[in-house]
């Protein structure tokens, strides 16, 4: 089970095929630095101090339930909402609230952001026009945005009749027709069907392929597992903990916990050394069934904080 | 610029995939300028009876005949009058023309075959009434013909036709000369129904398209399109720029075809297109200005809506939008002022029927100018990307 590939609701992204990401090799480039960013709403501190650096290629996962400070976080990151504190600097170039910085990034919002009764094309064209591109050049860009999302056949039909997978990926496309370097993905796959969440992850993995830094956020850790070659865990404002999803286990997922069925029902044991809790168990002779349980992020998250990610 | 216009372009696309915004925006100008045209079409050729001043300056028994028989035209109304009165009243357009019989007119010719010219009639009308000049013309040749007829007829009948023909002046031939006079009109009012609808349907429709187009940009921060924008190397007067040319642009639209369709069907004429292009530019300046301050006033579309409603109904209650400001009290007309709907009536009927001088045209459009953009500029300083 905790082989080659960790299956979840049709999800089969074995983690062999995102390409590692070397974070100590020479050449590495800071796309994104973000310096104790803080915001505050009223008397609510929203984001406060957050400090973090994302290099080029990168897929950086921020996870962190709703009111965490993660979207405020990325609003502030991609100059969408300007900080109290702090400074954000894009590419080198400087601030994102910057016209001229602002066309290095791609969002790709968590809501559905066209226009339903456009086309596809008219959408990708509008918004194409918007990051200044024109006559054959702004074609060529829609032509490719169509046929990265695999929505070539259906461009000139009314995106309102598109489905909710469908409508996603235009999503996505809207946001990558100007080559951005940094991609932001916020809750790319809410509400797809397993075949359309496949795709998106395809398409995710092909703009790693390309270059591109990724920005994800998801409420499914298990996305974020598989996908994210670091991950911020952000908590009321505050970065909690912050490397690489194994590090993160080692560190903070706590003992793997064996589960077991015997005869006085079923028990939960956390352990250094699971196959000798299970030979004692077999040893007693009243084990039925077993599994092993992974420390994974769901773990490191209740760990850090001491409450579930859904709650 | 690209960008401006490439955002109002959009707006146009969703526009016309919105059909019942379209009919708004678009139909319901015409319905109502129609609907209101007709109402008040009662004056007009076509409907009714036309008011006409009769002067019998004459005073004979030929000239009373001819009046008597004129009379039996159901279309016409006569009025008896002096000649100084029908003249006045024609220029101050309360009645469509005048007919004056002029002294001498019952000693026409006695033979009808004696080769020199007939009676003489004056016709006083307003020269751009042609219309009804027109059918005034052929009432009063049909009256004379028929009289002639009579004539003949009677004529015949007589044993001794030489002594009907020496006895009777008003057995005589009549083929008639009408002298035209030309009153032109001292515009105090429309012409026709339509010429006070048309501007009412003007009006309408740029009360529409500012409502229409109000919530347009909450509708971009609601369906998060707005966000991808503030994410485009934009600023935010690209956004509003778009949004007011899209606004002004479909207010020309309908007002221009508004006004090429009131003139091929309904004989609606501009009496000068130069103040016409100044009163429309202006007043779809005025209401362009108006639908951005609008548009910022609200989170929601249906708060927007709701708002830009209110503004549009009060707008037009006080300016004249809906009632005539003529049938308003002193008061109101003074409260009225403040409404730019009375300017931009103003404005437009000004163009239309009230017959202003450039110069005249330039007050309710130069108030309507400031309006505007003193409205843009407010509702460019108050709009801000994140709520």
């Amino acid at each position: 089970m905790l082989g080659k590939y960790r299956s979840f609701e049709g999800f089969n992204v074995p983690r062999s095929k995102v390409a590692p990401f070397k974070m100590q090799t020479t050449q590495m480039q800071t796309v994104l630095k973000v310096t104790n960013l803080t915001k505050d709403f009223g008397e609510r501190r929203a984001v406060d101090s957050l400090d973090f650096e994302i290099e080029r290629g990168e897929i950086f996962g921020l996870l962190g339930p709703n009111g965490a400070g993660k979207t405020t976080t990325i609003q502030m990151a991609v100059g969408l909402l300007p900080p109290d504190l702090g400074d954000v600097d894009v590419m080198g170039r400087g601030s994102p609230d910057q016209r001229s910085v602002r066309k290095y990034i791609g969002v790709t919002p968590q809501e559905l952001a066209f226009y339903g009764s456009l086309t596809a094309e008219e959408n990708l064209l509008f918004f194409g026009k918007l990051q200044e591109l024109s006559g054959a050049e702004l074609k060529l860009r829609v032509d490719e945005a169509l046929d990265f999302v695999r929505l070539s056949d259906r461009r000139r039909d009314i995106v309102e009749t598109f489905s909710g997978g469908m409508k996603r990926r235009l999503n996505m496309a809207i946001a990558l027709l100007h080559r951005p370097e940094i991609v932001l993905l916020d809750e790319p796959t809410v509400g797809v069907d397993p075949q359309s969440r496949n795709a998106i992850f395809d398409n995710i993995l092909a703009l790693q392929d390309d270059g591109k830094t990724m920005i994800y956020t998801s409420h499914y850790m298990e996305e974020v597992e598989k996908l994210c070659h670091r991950v911020a865990i952000i908590d009321q404002g505050k970065l909690l903990a912050l490397d690489t999803v194994d590090n993160l286990v080692r560190a903070h997922g706590g003992e793997r916990t064996v589960v077991a069925s015997t005869n006085e029902g079923e028990q939960r044991i956390p352990t250094r050394d699971p196959l000798a809790e299970l030979n004692q168990l077999d040893k007693a002779g009243n084990l039925r069934h077993f599994s092993v349980e992974e420390p994974n992020l769901e773990k490191v998250f209740l760990n850090l904080t001491g409450r579930s990610l859904r709650d | 610029m690209r960008i401006v216009v490439a955002m109002a372009l959009k707006d146009l696309r969703l526009l016309f995939r919105d059909k019942a915004g379209l009919f708004f925006v678009v139909g319901f100008p015409f319905f109502y300028a129609l609907l209101l045209g007709s109402i008040f079409s009662t004056g007009s050729p076509q409907s009714g009876s036309m008011k006409v001043m009769v002067v019998d300056l004459d005073q004979t028994e030929a000239s009373e005949s001819f009046i008597a028989e004129l009379s039996k035209q159901k279309v016409l109304e006569l009025v008896p009058s002096e000649l100084a009165e029908a003249e006045d009243n024609v220029r101050l357009g309360k009645v469509v023309a005048y007919v004056a019989i002029p002294e001498g007119y019952g000693a026409r010719p006695k033979n009808p075959l004696s080769g020199k010219p007939g009676p003489e009639i004056e016709l006083g009308v307003d020269p751009s009434r042609s219309t009804s000049s027109g059918m005034l013309r052929g009432l009063l040749m049909g009256t004379a013909f028929r009289q002639m007829a009579t004539s003949f007829q009677k004529a015949a009948k007589s044993k001794d036709a030489t002594k009907a023909e020496d006895t009777s002046q008003e057995e005589a031939w009549a083929p008639l000369t009408i002298r035209s006079k030309s009153v032109s009109r001292k515009t105090t009012g429309p012409k026709n129904g339509f010429e006070f609808a048309i501007p009412q349907g003007m009006i309408w429709a740029m009360l529409f398209c500012m409502q229409r187009f109000s919530t347009n940009l909450v509708g971009e921060r609601e369906r998060q399109t707005l966000l991808r924008m503030q994410l485009a190397p934009i600023s935010r007067l690209h956004i509003l720029g778009g949004k007011a040319l899209i606004c002004f642009g479909a207010i020309l639209l309908v007002a221009i075809s508004l006004a090429i369709f009131s003139r091929q069907a309904m004989d609606v004429q501009i009496s000068s297109f130069l103040n016409f292009a100044i009163a429309l530019l202006s007043a779809a300046v005025c209401f362009s200005g108006i639908m951005v301050f609008v548009a910022v006033l609200g989170k929601t579309e249906n708060g927007v809506g709701g708002i830009s409603t209110a503004i549009m109904m009060l707008m037009a209650m006080s300016g004249g939008g809906m009632v005539p400001l003529i049938a308003m009290p002193g008061w109101m007309q003074s409260v009225g002022s403040v409404s730019p709907v009375k300017w931009a009536i103003l404005g437009i009927e000004g163009s239309i029927w009230r017959d202003y001088s450039t110069v005249e045209i330039l007050t309710p459009s130069a108030i309507l100018l400031v309006i505007g953009v003193t409205c843009f500029a407010i509702g460019a300083r108050v709009f801000r990307w994140e709520e």
